[in-house]
């Protein structure tokens, strides 16, 4: 009795706060969506948003790309250097110094981070400066700054830690055993890598993915500090509608919108990870297709 | 199914190899060489270097000198996937992401083994091992025994020159293991795979081995046959590590070459062995050697008027503390007659049966 | 075991710590420049730039406006997180999956998604937007981190300690604050630090639900719109040089840790 009043005691009060400051917001966002010029419930703002002639599914398309492609360059530099990190890297000492140095820069915090690579990228910017004096180019990349590029640049500036950090846990986790068994048994370290190291880390990849994904589909600083004119994202629009247009039933609209072409963008990556992690994983002579999966249980 | 081809020369070679780690001599200038179709056991406690040994002929440690060569060819320097050997590691590390059956056949498939060629090879060897019937559980559906066969399984998949194992019965209960020791022993000597076998158990290396090898502080103390080791021990540390034993103080006090005597603790035994007359020796004797029974029940006992300091019964059998002259002895009885401690015994020590160190 | 050089991910490696460099290097650099533009040339030394900025009074108003914020903010987290760890980690209830799961839910709804929900919440229920609304935004956005950082040392923990202070004549309190949390003190230390910079650094949240709140990054986002004068520069450096003293105090932790999970 006592035992399970103190484990009511432990969770009750985060467990009240989610459902009256996180769920209830939420619920809230998603009625307010529903009231629409006609009144409520309506579907006018959807219809508005997803209508003939809306920009807006263009948008939240160009939104979900740009944070598929921060996922995936997160994953190209991450994945490589927790594995060297994990698996390669004897010292502790040096992990955790890389590590940390990752982390204190990530800590700086997202509005310094990305308004850093204004000198990096802009006209007088680092980057043309240095190709300018090695005599790479005459005259300044103008294209660096303002525009996609420097968007996706910033933005896997300011996500993919988190990818490095759960990624290098899950290889962390791994026994050096599983290594040294397919190097003994013929594989060479990269067939070891792809068989053996990616599929045993691949939670971890995935765990990454979401947050590095979650981050940045909303995100407005990046294309508001560099993006220039190029093309809208959502999370810009709803700011907007909430603070400049003052449309807060469009806000919660296209708020509730992005939830959902988030998620099934999740689901799609889901299927398309567990795929992939399979193909890598498996060797190519099972039973039947998927039949060692935790479903062949008996 | 025969793995290994008939071959000329030694299996495996190991010459003058050592290994370092820092000031810490792990393995420290051993040899031995491993014939084809033979079982070899390196016994030893932990810390004795026997794992970095045979972490060395796997490719997994760099060796600091010497060579060692598998069917004749050096394996310095060679990574692990290019060294003709697979091992059964400690605790086994089956791919926890495949298949039993993939995990036999993966060895296969990374030589670039065609998949229908490497599935029939995995599943043949599965079928000797008589696992065939879980070709598609995962490995955590398995029991204790069942994963070793699996690891012996994807080891010997490959063909290798030698299979090395690293402990490969330390993680099972002791009921089973002794079952498994002798299938596993018989399953090697049916195919005439060469075998180097790492444990710190002396019952797993007596079981298993067709020769021993006994290191101790990164050194080799003897190689030979077991029965050899137990009867001959050339250093006081195999006499202790297998087996019990009393290491007695003796002198030789004459005889001839052919027919050494020492005189132990009062009496004069027997005891092959070249040193000189007058010289001190060490000397063990093996309680199973030592025949106890009441004063006067013994015709002719090497000692008279030992007195029986402690009986411990375990069972089938007693073991006996004597004291003789200031020496101590221990002895093995059958049964359990009515010996009481502090009585006075007669004690017979089987011809030859002392052994100079 | 023999570890071999492998010049891929020891390239990419090398890259990821220059990228993670690079720009830190760079805002530092030229928060020394005499010109007050972020563009090369770099035409000198001077420490001017950290002069205005500490002779602002926006920043230093905006400063007691944040470091209230996260240190309330680290406070409250800290103690629903680390209670909240306790629960997912020990509590034996029905749905404990589930509402476990419902505690994680911030990490994936996004920031901007949750700031308009609150400041929509907020207004509805009346409650007046500033410090108190920020703090409570924030407490929602950092928590499930807390528990994150106390959820690893409280499933490492033997059970049996607890059990031992219980035997030994120590009260439920007096073994949790004698034996357990002293145990995990260094995973709530983490996350307190951690509940503090995200808190510091957090803006979306403060933006929608903090009406007169000018907390620093508020403060550096309306800055940076209007010519990004070098002070935010030397604001950026000062504060790198705070999260990277903060940071050589919990290294030694990490590496224990690393060494630990080996």
């Amino acid at each position: 009795m006592n035992e399970t009043w103190r484990s009511w005691l432990s969770g009750t009060p985060w467990l009240l706060m989610i459902g009256c400051f996180f769920i209830l917001p939420l619920a809230g966002l998603l009625l307010m969506s529903f009231s629409g010029e006609g009144g409520f419930p309506s579907l006018d703002n959807y219809r508005v948003v997803l209508g003939e002639g809306s920009d807006r599914p263009a948008v939240l398309l160009r939104t979900i790309g740009t944070a598929l492609s921060v996922v995936l360059l997160s994953i190209a530099i991450a994945v490589p250097a927790a594995y060297y990190l994990a698996k390669c890297v004897l010292s502790a000492r040096v992990q955790a110094a890389v590590l940390a140095l990752v982390a204190v820069t990530f800590l700086v915090g997202p509005l310094v981070r990305t308004v850093a690579w204004r000198g990096i990228l802009g006209r007088s910017g680092l980057v043309n400066t240095v190709l300018q004096g090695l005599g790479v180019i005459d005259e300044p990349i103008m294209a660096l700054l303002y525009g996609r590029p420097a968007v996706i640049v910033a933005m896997t500036y300011n996500a993919f830690p988190f990818m490095l950090f759960t990624v290098f846990l899950a290889m962390k986790m791994i026994d050096d055993r599983y290594l040294a068994a397919g190097r003994d048994l013929g594989a060479g370290p990269a067939t070891v890598f792809w068989r053996i190291v990616l599929p045993l880390a691949a939670p971890g990849i995935w765990t990454g993915a979401i947050l590095v994904f979650v981050p940045t589909i909303s995100t407005v600083l990046e294309p508001e500090i560099l993006g220039g004119t190029s093309g809208r994202l959502a999370a810009t629009e709803i700011r907007d509608q909430f603070f400049h247009a003052l449309n807060w039933p469009m806000g919660s609209t296209l708020t509730i919108v992005l939830i959902v072409a988030g998620g099934v963008a999740i689901l799609a990556l889901a299927l398309v990870t567990a795929a992939l992690a399979r193909l890598s994983g498996r060797i190519g002579i099972a039973m039947r297709a998927g039949s060692t999966g935790a479903g062949s249980a008996r | 199914m025969t793995v290994s081809p008939l071959r000329k020369g030694h299996a495996l070679e190991i010459d003058k190899v050592s290994k370092a780690y820092g000031h810490f001599l792990a393995v420290d200038d051993v040899s031995l060489a491993v014939e084809p179709g033979e079982i070899v056991a390196i016994l030893g406690p932990s810390g004795s270097g026997k794992t970095a040994l045979l972490g060395m002929v796997g490719g997994r440690i760099a060796a600091d000198g010497g060579d060692i060569r598998i069917g004749g060819n050096s394996v310095m320097g060679l990574p692990p996937e290019k060294i003709d050997a697979a091992t059964v590691f400690q605790d086994y590390a089956l791919f926890p992401h495949l298949s039993v059956l993939e995990n036999v056949g993966f060895g296969l498939r990374v030589r670039g083994v065609a998949k229908a060629e490497a599935r029939k090879r995995a599943l043949e060897m599965l079928a000797i091992v008589g696992l065939e019937a879980l070709a598609d559980r995962n490995i955590a559906q398995l029991s204790g025994g069942q994963r070793q066969r699996v690891a012996t399984a994807r080891a010997l998949a490959v063909h290798p020159g030698i299979l090395l194992l690293d402990e490969p019965l330390g993680a099972l209960d002791r009921q089973i293991r002794g079952r498994l020791q002798e299938e596993l022993a018989r399953l090697l000597r049916r195919l005439n795979v060469t075998a180097l076998l790492v444990t710190h158990d002396q019952e797993e290396a007596f079981t298993m081995a067709d020769r021993i090898a006994v290191m101790q502080g990164g050194k080799l103390e003897q190689y030979g046959p077991p029965a050899e080791l137990y009867r001959w021990p050339a250093t006081e540390f195999v006499a202790t590590f297998l087996g019990n034993g009393t290491i007695v103080e003796g002198r030789r006090a004459g005889g001839t070459d052919d027919l050494p005597l020492f005189e132990v603790a009062g009496a004069f035994v027997v005891a092959r062995s070249r040193v000189a007359v007058g010289a001190s020796a060490r000397l063990l004797v093996r309680p199973e050697h030592v025949e106890v029974g009441p004063a006067g029940s013994q015709p002719a006992p090497t000692w008279r008027d030992a007195r029986l300091a402690g009986v411990v019964n375990t069972g089938g059998t007693s073991r006996l503390t004597l004291e003789i002259a200031g020496t101590t002895l221990e002895a093995l009885s059958l049964g359990g007659f009515d010996l009481v401690p502090g009585q006075t015994v007669d004690c017979t020590l089987a011809a030859e049966a002392a052994v100079v160190l | 075991m023999r570890r071999e050089f492998h010049w891929f991910p020891a390239a990419v490696t090398g890259a990821m710590l220059v990228y993670s460099l690079l720009p830190i290097v760079t805002f530092t650099l030229f928060s020394f420049n005499p010109s007050p533009f972020y563009a090369f040339p770099l035409t000198g030394f001077t420490t001017d730039w950290y002069v205005k900025l500490l002779a602002d009074g926006r920043i230093g108003d905006s400063l007691v406006a944040s470091v209230t914020i996260a240190a309330s903010v680290m406070v409250a987290a800290t103690v629903i997180g680390t209670m909240f760890a306790f629960f997912v980690v020990r509590a034996a209830v029905p749905f404990k999956r589930v509402l476990a799961g419902l505690g994680f839910l911030p990490l994936v709804v996004p920031v901007l998604v949750l700031a308009a929900g609150l400041q929509v919440t907020f207004v509805e229920i009346g409650l007046p937007l500033g410090f108190g609304t920020v703090i409570l935004g924030h407490v929602i956005y950092a928590t499930p981190f807390v528990t994150l950082m106390v959820m690893a040392p409280l499933y490492r923990y033997n059970p049996a300690l607890d059990a031992a202070a219980r035997d030994l004549g120590a009260g439920p309190f007096t073994t949790l604050r004698l034996v357990t949390l002293p145990i995990l003190w260094p995973g709530i230390r983490s996350g307190a630090l951690l509940a503090f910079l995200l808190s510091f650094n957090e803006w979306a949240i403060a933006f929608f639900t903090g009406r007169g709140v000018n907390s620093l990054p508020m403060l550096v986002y309306s800055l940076q719109r209007n010519g990004l004068p070098p002070t935010v520069l030397a604001y950026a450096a000062l504060s790198t040089a705070v999260v990277a003293i903060a940071a050589l105090a919990v290294l030694p932790l990490v590496t224990r840790l690393l060494r630990g999970s080996k």
